[in-house]
């Protein structure tokens, strides 16, 4: 055991960056003594600790787990490269928030993964907790290194690293990964692995033979013992747990520095590039009365003036009107205001925003994402240049003068006409706000690449010949000049990366330990990424970055993560992926059932809970 | 044009002075961030924080002066304005139960509504610096140096930018003292609206490494001479 005392990390902290992110301390961290729980969990987010704390993904599980009274968790973070450099100079192993133990101390390490960039920062802090990289190097004298979260719905890649992977909702599956380690303390690492794969959703990459074709396809992954399970299905709880209102409130401003609470899990619109859309299926809403207690709760705990309600799509959310009115009618003399991510384009959403931003009217955001009705039709967003012109009125008459509009280049059968189309409709958008707000019109354009995600309709295609992108961008930024007009776009380098480590194979577990052990961490930041680190290390595992991130897949392949099952069938994707590429739509489930295969994956979860929780028809 | 529904609030009706400490964690963090965990802890209270008015209503919270990231600071100020009238022994009681425990309160007083503003009044500062490793043995003299120089400029580096001036007319005081064994040096720094000086500049013009010393802000001088700490 080993707790570090306070006064070493002071002999530290004035040589780095921001130590605020280093001493822990906040406001509702759970403290608990050692000596009175059986099962001990390090809760690590591989990057920045002001992005960490932002994560309701692992404020639900911190909760969760410190709610057993046999259980703790405490929480990690990735020091910037300057802590980690300073720590490894002081020989002080990476820690944790709450009590300062070294991350090998604890029964139980997890991760969640929510970007590919981060992977390598969970070498990282593995390395600066001097755990081994492999899951084969570590007996059961080292923690059990586990993760969850969006991205290990391909976990392939990250499959030597860790013991297990928790797939899909985590809020029933920890606990009983947890109580599987309580009731195997000491049991050989190998007995504890085979016992845990028999868990729902827990997959064991260990425990899985994986075969090549040659022309370098999966050929097949077979389980190589009989505990192991041919397919993992994802964990779901039936309806939306107990809110977080005794969230971590952090001294040091995160960059969503508000209280939050998810509204609703789950989309019902089925964007075809969306991988949220497909993975978090199916739909459940949180009922109003519900939300308005939580809130009343949270703002009493955490002393937050602002609430961000969270889910895929607000305007979707049944009684959305009504949540707002009651929120805003009860909290607004309080100084609170209410955020909402992700609002529909149409005029409904306008009166939604208008209903929590009475003061500040700062800018409104919708996602288009594609410029011309052809290219919306095949990527599945139903929204009409009618639509689009209809809320821009809608909005500049009430007052905003800024329109933010998202965009995505690189879309699957995108032309230079689709790109000239984006635009187009930026323009008309100005245009309907000089109308009203004169010269203080504005409209800022971003637009991103597309990177084709696993287990989406769009599994299959290529991520776009990124000069085409490049050129795309410099011919949008030269038809985006003039007043009121700003446009912006992301870099390409970093695209290729994310397009290959997301449908990757286990083979690039290789390529990810090179390119750290090369210097390789905080890849999702511009001043960190070193692109000749990764080329570097493909080449010396022999593989090709272009032939994961950029190579259009055959619909009979075996892709790495089929054995990973988000309930969504293959069968359902396939359909999808044709209707895109004859531009035929797919309208939002609400209306009706399209048999996406969710209802019958998960018919035992929705057998307990009464019908009308799931948004599915 | 959107009128802010705060608009007719009436301006606020009381104001309290708090006199507080900062250690531990909360040492480590901005006075941004400080003042933050102080709004927090009013709002988790409950209690009447007054807005300012405008588009873009902020809690009116008056720091005296900020302490710079990683400095502790013994005896520490800031104004609190309120819509209602609060009772200051009221606040000293229910504050502690709410308030981040890197902050501690001492006093709570009640101030003028229209008393000047708190960071106005602040002419300088105290501190006591620790050396966590052996001073240099000449300590005494490089001290006195200080003190006997006409002038001392000082080129004082922060992020890549380099700002020349005048270190030694911001140097009130300087006296090495003996605490508990420990020896300590003790600084009184102008801190005004023409400049101030931070221990560690002083620490850096005696030749010492800053990061091997430790300040610790002990209090302020208010103007006419009232001394907090």
């Amino acid at each position: 055991m080993s707790v570090i005392p306070f006064e070493r990390l002071e002999r530290i902290l004035p040589t780095v960056e921001k130590p605020g992110r280093y001493t822990g301390g906040e406001w509702n961290a759970i403290v608990k003594d050692w000596d009175t729980v059986a099962v001990r969990l390090a809760l690590c987010y591989p990057d920045l600790y002001e992005i960490g704390t932002s994560n309701l993904g692992l404020a639900i599980l911190y909760d969760l787990v410190n709610g057993r009274p046999e259980m703790l968790a405490e929480r990690a973070y990735a020091p910037w490269p300057d802590m980690g450099a300073a720590l490894q100079r002081a020989q002080i192993p990476l820690y944790t928030m709450e009590t300062r133990h070294a991350l090998a101390d604890f029964d139980v390490v997890g991760f969640t993964l929510q970007y590919e960039l981060n992977y390598t920062n969970v070498l990282y802090m593995l390395d600066l907790a001097g755990i081994p990289l492999h899951s084969a190097e570590r007996d059961e004298h080292y923690p059990l290194i586990i993760a969850g979260g969006s991205t290990t719905y391909n976990a392939e890649p990250l499959a030597d690293f860790f013991d297990l992977i928790a797939i899909g909702e985590g809020e029933e599956l920890l606990l009983e990964i947890l109580d599987l380690v309580r009731a195997n303390r000491g049991a050989p690492r190998q007995d504890l692995l085979r016992r845990a794969a028999q868990i729902p959703g827990v997959y064991v990459p260990g425990l899985y033979h994986v075969e090549y074709s040659l022309d370098g396809t999966v050929a097949a992954v077979t389980p190589t013992t009989p505990e192991a399970p041919a397919r993992i299905t994802k964990r779901i709880v039936a309806c939306l747990g107990p809110a977080v209102t005794r969230p971590v409130v952090p001294l040091l401003e995160s960059v969503h520095d508000r209280a939050a609470i998810e509204i609703q899990r789950g989309c019902t619109e089925g964007c075809r590039f969306c991988q949220a859309g497909m993975i978090y299926r199916p739909v459940r809403e949180r009922p109003p009365a519900e939300v308005v207690d939580a809130v009343e709760d949270l703002l009493r705990n955490t002393g937050y003036d602002e609430v961000g309600l969270l889910s895929l799509a607000s305007s979707d959310y049944s009684e959305i009107e009504p949540l707002l009115a009651a929120l805003t009618a009860r909290f607004a003399p309080e100084h609170v205001s209410f955020s909402l991510p992700s609002l529909r384009v149409d005029a409904f959403s306008v009166h939604l925003a208008q209903m929590v931003q009475a003061t500040r009217k700062t800018g409104l955001t919708f996602a288009p994402e594609a410029g011309s009705e052809r290219l919306r039709a095949v990527i599945n967003k139903n929204v009409t240049e009618e639509d689009l012109l209809q809320t821009a009125e809608a909005a500049y008459g009430a007052g905003w003068d800024r329109i933010k509009l998202y965009f995505m280049l690189g879309l699957p059968t995108e032309t230079d006409e689709d790109v000239e189309a984006i635009a187009d409709l930026v323009r008309r958008v100005h245009a309907v706000g000089r109308k009203h707000r004169g010269k203080r019109t504005e409209v800022h354009a971003s637009a991103s690449t597309f990177v084709p995600k696993p287990h989406t309709p769009f599994q299959w295609m290529p991520l776009a010949d990124l000069e085409t992108v490049e050129r795309r961008q410099q011919l949008l930024k030269s038809r985006l000049r003039g007043r009121g007009l700003q446009f912006s776009w992301t870099a390409p380098q970093t695209t290729l990366l994310e397009a290959a480590l997301g449908r990757g194979d286990r083979r690039l577990g290789a390529v990810i330990e090179g390119a750290y052990r090369a210097g390789a961490r905080f890849d999702a930041w511009a001043e960190h990424f070193r692109p000749e680190l990764w080329q570097q290390a493909f080449s010396a595992a022999g593989l090709d970055i272009h032939w994961y991130a950029s190579r259009p897949r055959d619909l009979s392949e075996v892709l790495p993560w089929e054995h990973l099952d988000v309930g969504v069938d293959r069968e359902f994707l396939v359909a999808e992926y044709e209707r895109s590429l004859r531009g035929e739509t797919t309208p939002d489930c609400r209306a009706g059932c399209h048999r996406c295969g969710v209802l019958r994956a998960f018919a035992a979860e929705r057998r307990l809970i009464e019908k009308g929780v799931w948004q599915c028809p | 044009m959107p009128v802010s529904p705060h608009a007719d609030q009436p301006n606020p009706v009381s104001r309290l002075r708090v006199t507080f400490s900062v250690h531990g964690a909360a040492c480590y963090v901005s006075h941004l961030d400080q003042t933050r965990a102080w709004v927090r802890a009013l709002r988790r209270l409950g209690l009447p924080l007054a807005y300012s008015h405008g588009f873009n209503p902020h809690p009116r919270i008056s720091v005296a002066t900020p302490l710079a990231v990683g400095v502790c600071g013994q005896r520490e100020l800031l104004d609190l304005f309120f819509d209602a009238w609060v009772d200051p022994h009221e606040l000293s009681r229910r504050l502690p139960s709410e308030l981040h425990p890197g902050f501690t309160v001492h006093s709570v007083d009640e101030i003028p509504l229209n008393a000047p503003p708190l960071p106005s009044l602040v002419t300088a500062a105290d501190y006591t610096v620790r050396f966590l490793e052996p001073p240099p043995a000449d300590l005494a003299l490089r001290v006195e140096g200080l003190l006997a120089a006409e002038s001392l400029p000082f080129t004082r580096l922060r992020q890549d930018k380099a700002s020349t001036f005048d270190l030694r007319p911001r140097i009130l005081a300087a006296e090495l003292v003996q605490h508990g064994g420990e020896l300590l040096l003790a600084l009184r720094l102008v801190h005004g609206p023409s400049g101030a000086a931070r221990p560690d500049d002083v620490v850096a013009a005696l030749g010492i490494e800053p990061l091997a010393t430790r300040a610790v802000r002990t209090g302020l001088v208010l103007a006419e001479g009232r001394t907090v700490g």
